[in-house]
């Protein structure tokens, strides 16, 4: 892993067209601004563990898929 | 080609219906074959059934009835892995968690769409971008209406 030091203000470049810079540190958080061509997605990391973990619930969930609902119109 | 299916059994898929999802669907990605078909006849409920691992299956649906403003935005990472060309060879599907039988414990994840170019047959889950929409989105209360006109939008989604 590549570490670099960076203060407030100060910018970084990932390849020529993504540019982060850190806006703000202090208290244990650190506020970035990022700017990206509109085809590269920006995640904060945790979503995939959000989606990972729907996903199995899903999977698991799909077992025994035998909805009372569907195709049945309008209830309650 | 015969695929082995612990809920369905045995079928017999054409080739021809099979999709390949490269990445696979994520935490899952030792299966990257899948066909899609009929929960039932006339259903908007399909089976993502893994050709590759007999246990795993998904239920989807493609959630434009449910949610007429969903939209799905693909970057170019997305475009280039689907070889992806013109809008019409796309299908969107939301992947279906079902807690209980009951429609109010039915959920959509719409922040993670399966997306599917219906020409290539690749596929992939697309993580939006956007905040907007959750991975949890109960479906609305009214029945969907593919005019639009009949569904509302779920509550704190």
């Amino acid at each position: 892993m590549l570490v670099l030091t960076r203060k407030s203000g100060e910018r970084l470049m990932i390849g020529d067209d993504v540019m982060i810079t850190v806006l703000d540190v202090g208290r244990g958080q650190v506020r970035l601004g990022i700017e990206a061509p509109k085809g590269v997605r920006v995640h904060r990391e945790e979503i995939f563990a959000k989606v990972i973990e729907e996903n199995r619930h899903a999977a698991e969930a799909s077992g025994d898929f035998l909805p009372d609902w569907e195709g049945e119109g309008d209830e309650d | 080609m015969r695929i082995e299916n612990t809920r369905l059994g045995d079928l017999e898929v054409e080739d021809a219906r099979i999709v390949t999802i490269p990445d696979g669907i994520l935490g899952f990605p030792d299966s990257r074959r899948y066909v899609v078909l009929d929960l039932r006849k006339g259903s908007s409920l399909k089976w993502l059934l893994s050709v590759d691992r007999p246990e795993l299956a998904f239920v989807v649906t493609d959630p434009h009835p449910w949610f007429p403003d969903y939209a799905v935005s693909l970057s170019d990472t997305d475009v280039a892995a689907l070889a992806f060309r013109e809008k019409d060879e796309l299908s969107v599907m939301a992947i279906v968690t079902a807690r209980g039988r009951r429609r109010e414990d039915t959920t959509l994840n719409l922040r993670a769409p399966v997306a599917v170019n219906l020409r290539t047959l690749l596929g992939k889950q697309v993580v939006l971008s956007e905040d907007r929409w959750g991975v949890r989105v109960p479906l609305p209360v009214r029945t969907p209406s593919p005019s639009g006109a009949t569904v509302r939008r779920a509550a704190g989604s």
